[in-house]
């Protein structure tokens, strides 16, 4: 099977292509506010590098967030399309369960964290067994604080993911101490990689020549629907 | 050859086909203004959210009512700007992944020149020069094109769009959203001349605009008659605002149409569909014997077919863009 996957909802834009299981391309590129430019380029250069074509593609995966809103719409509406042009299914990982998959090897608690600015991070906790990685607790934006609270309830070591974490390292530390380390640099943002891996199961089990219609994971509501909803209160 | 237009440039999510630039196969507009309703105005990060779940169902319908499938498309056109920054580029980012998938140029539309060029999609013996008044809920801009084709701009607003204006003054007034047509609903049934307010810039001898005086004037209008405890004349009201916005855009758009020497005036942009612009507009050209074209409300709105047909005159100059482009939420008509 055929797949190229990519996620956009961070400052690195990750393209990968891959072929019976196996990564055979992968770009990724750090830049704010340069998935617009970037993305095709680096979707056209992976398929040249793998030696196909887009119209060999069998599936597409991608990054549903959370994180940067306008970019993960790029991506979403990216891989939404090339599916409806395609007629090939298309598969949405969170963009957490990405990162947590990039150091899944480690076993134990993994936590993983996305920037959502504005002095919050979107957070989720994994716990691998046996090389099965189980969900704690799903996405949702928290204050870096509250989350170092919420990490400390477990007495066990954890190994922290994402630029939320990288962002915030201190404010886990001052809390955490030595019970949490720091996963290593290159896997601080989502993998394309790491998506190819988690979404082949689903495209393979997916009807062929169906296209989808993947969602974005925002999880905040847009400022205006928050302004109106507390206003009716 | 068939193009096929995409446009998400503000609330309304548009594909379309369009064959050699001129028979327009399908213009599926999908608006979003029930989602923006409780909000009085356009909501980017909800208009944004809404593309993106429309764009591709909007796509595949407009393929299905013009009868052909993606292999049948020659070239895709997109808006590229100006608009909402995260509403353009659900629309560029469909454009590429379809244009590349096809392997068909890209071709990157001027989102007020396509608004004009409706107006030629529906009058195929228009012909240049004439002057343009594009009146929508983002700009209010005067432009002269000349025999060529090619567009300058006379002037434009200086604060508050047209659209933008009504939105404004409607959500004062408690009615309706969107401001446009409710306003021009009652002012037909008032009388202008009881309510009189400023003619903002109206003896100045440019081209430029300004509506915020106007909107201020109805603001201090409403809280005389409040502090007197009278009822406000909801119906004269719309009429006087209404008439002081078109008296403006008439004078200067009549104006214009002397000192350029010009037989055709267009109306163009979401505003365009105003019965009172509309007629007020008709009236003064009939009178110096100069023909005011407008388009039918379908492609007064924003709409993907115009798009389709200006690209392809794009095409034919070999304007395209390739996949490295981006959206321009500030493009000018003509620079
Ligand atoms: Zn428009």
């Amino acid at each position: 099977m055929k797949v190229l996957a990519f996620d956009t909802a961070t400052p690195v834009t990750s393209v990968a292509v891959g072929i019976d299981g196996a990564v055979v391309a992968e770009i990724s590129i750090t830049g704010d506010k340069v998935q617009m430019e970037r993305l095709m380029p680096m979707i056209d250069a992976a398929l040249r590098e793998a030696g196909i074509t887009v119209r060999d593609l069998e599936g597409i995966a991608v990054g549903v967030g959370p994180g940067l809103f306008t970019a993960l719409r790029i991506g979403v509406t990216t891989a939404n399309t090339l599916s409806q042009v395609l007629r090939v299914p298309v598969v949405g990982v969170s963009s957490l369960d990405i990162l947590a998959a990039g150091i899944a090897y480690r076993g134990g608690l993994i936590a993983a964290a996305i920037d959502a600015r504005r002095r919050e991070v979107f957070a989720a906790l994994y716990c691998v067994t046996e090389g099965v990685i189980g969900i704690i607790a799903p996405e949702h934006v928290i204050e870096p604080g509250t989350l170092a609270e919420e990490l400390a309830a477990y007495d066990e070591p954890i190994a922290m993911v994402g630029d939320g974490f990288s962002a915030y390292c201190s404010v886990m530390r001052d809390r955490l101490e030595n019970r949490v380390t720091l996963a290593s640099p290159e896997f601080m943002y989502p993998r394309a990689s790491s998506l190819l891996m988690l979404a082949e199961p689903a495209l393979r089990a997916a009807v062929p020549g169906v296209p989808g219609l993947v969602a974005p994971v925002y999880v905040r509501q847009p400022d205006a629907v928050e302004l109106i909803k507390k206003m009716r209160r | 050859m068939l193009i096929l237009g995409v446009e998400t440039s503000c609330d309304e999510t548009s594909a379309s086909v369009v064959e050699d630039g001129a028979i327009v196969r399908s213009n599926v507009i999908s608006s979003q203004v029930e989602f923006h309703r409780p909000y009085g105005g356009v909501v980017p990060e909800v208009a944004s959210r809404k593309h993106l779940e429309l764009i591709n169902p909007v796509i595949e319908e407009s393929l299905a009512e013009a009868g052909v499938g993606f292999e049948d498309i020659g070239a895709v056109a997109v808006t590229i700007g100006p608009g909402l920054i995260g509403a353009l580029l659900v629309g560029l980012a469909a454009a590429k992944a379809i244009a590349y998938t096809l392997d068909v140029p890209l071709i990157g539309v001027n989102h007020l020149e396509a608004h004009i060029r409706a107006n030629f999609l529906e009058d195929p013996a228009l012909r240049p020069p004439l002057v343009a008044l594009l009146v929508s809920g983002g700009h209010t801009i005067l432009a002269v094109m000349d025999e060529s084709g090619r567009l300058t701009t006379l002037g434009e607003t200086l604060d508050d769009a047209a659209g933008e204006a009504y939105d404004k003054i409607a959500r004062f007034l408690g009615l309706a959203y969107p401001g446009g047509p409710e306003i021009d609903r009652l002012a037909a049934l008032g009388d202008a001349k009881k309510v009189i307010l400023p003619r903002a810039m109206i003896d100045r001898d440019d081209y430029a605009f300004s509506l915020s005086g106007l909107k201020t004037a109805v603001l201090n209008y409403v809280s005389k008659l409040e502090k007197q405890g009278q009822e406000i004349p909801l119906n004269d009201l719309a009429a006087g605002f209404q008439a002081a916005v078109i008296d403006v855009q008439v004078a200067k758009t009549m104006r214009a149409a002397k000192e350029y020497g010009v037989k055709n005036i267009v109306l163009a942009g979401g505003v365009a569909a105003n019965a009172g612009l509309r007629a007020a507009l008709k009236e003064a050209a009939d009178e110096k014997g100069i023909k005011l074209n407008a388009p039918t409300l379908e492609l007064c709105t924003d709409n993907a077919a115009m798009i389709a047909s200006l690209g392809y005159e794009y095409l034919k100059e070999g304007k395209t863009i390739d996949m490295t482009a981006n959206s321009d939420a500030n493009l000018p008509l003509s620079s």
